[in-house]
């Protein structure tokens, strides 16, 4: 049986198009294991992974959407059931909700400008966390990382369709968590329906 | 008063133009749209606002150079 030859620019590659993820990396790992500890392990099983099947990466193409897409099936495979938090849902077995239809996206929630001036930087991530992971993993690539719907769609291997929709409930519920803790510090909503101020 | 359904037709939009999914063409047609429109341009600005919010104040935890010397070390190992 031969033994498989090291990809020539291998290292090279690592360094200048792999490495320069990692504190992008490092951010999605934390919000999915809830820990920094955890958070490490995966992003280092991500690389070494992603070494091993250097051959496979074409150079100059999205290092980054490879890298989210090796990390998030590392963590299915192996971090889900190691996690330190006990009530954690998996990716795609959360039975309390079912991905709809983009054409489905109707109802929006949205936030007072004031509510952002009563809320610390924190609870944005206390408020992400919260959210079951399908949906917390939607708001990560694409609000703090900024990834398209196409690369989302296969990172997490899920139409653009539902990219969408999830987004949109996944959004929805932050606003909802994020009112709600600005409620908890006095701020009182007192808007109609569809987001006007009653005195307009 | 606005109709509900041209509102969310058009926070539709607004979502797909600040997740960049909108063509130049589209994106200047929601920007006119705003632009004839305050309560829309409000609404935009809040939902851009949103999103800053939270891209800004997430936790980002910092990666050390220890960090990134022992995963290179453990490749070289492998």
């Amino acid at each position: 049986m031969s033994e498989k030859l090291p990809h020539p620019n291998g290292d090279l590659l690592f360094e200048r198009e792999l490495l320069p993820h990692i504190d992008a990396l490092n951010t999605f790992a934390y919000h999915l294991t809830y820990n920094e500890e955890d958070a490490k392990d995966l992003v280092q099983e991500t690389f070494l992974k992603a070494y091993r099947a250097i051959d496979s990466y074409v150079e100059g193409t999205n290092a980054k959407a490879w890298l989210f897409k090796i990390l998030k099936n590392a963590y299915i495979n192996q971090y889900r059931k190691k996690s330190r938090r006990p009530a954690q849902v998996d990716f795609e077995e959360f039975i309390g909700y079912q991905d709809q239809d983009e054409s489905s996206i109707s109802e929006y929630q949205d936030l007072r400008e004031e509510i952002f001036e009563n809320l610390l930087g924190d609870e944005v991530t206390v408020a992400i966390n919260a959210l079951p992971i399908d949906f917390r993993t939607v708001i990560l690539l694409c609000d703090v990382e900024g990834f398209t719907y196409d690369e989302i769609s296969k990172i997490i291997d899920i139409p653009i369709g539902t990219v969408r929709s999830r987004l949109h409930r996944a959004r929805n519920m932050l606003k909802e968590k994020l009112k709600k803790y600005a409620e908890s510090l006095g701020f009182t909503d007192k808007r109609t329906k569809y987001g006007a101020d009653e005195s307009e | 008063m606005r109709a509900p359904n041209d509102y969310q037709q058009f926070r539709q939009k607004v979502d797909l133009m600040l997740d960049n999914a909108l063509s130049q063409e589209a994106r200047d047609e929601v920007m006119r749209t705003v632009n004839a429109n305050p309560e829309y341009l409000a609404l935009l600005k809040k939902e851009r606002n949103f999103r800053d919010f939270v891209r800004n104040n997430v936790v980002r935890p910092k990666v050390t150079p220890e960090f990134i010397q022992s995963i290179k070390e453990k490749i070289k190992i492998n």
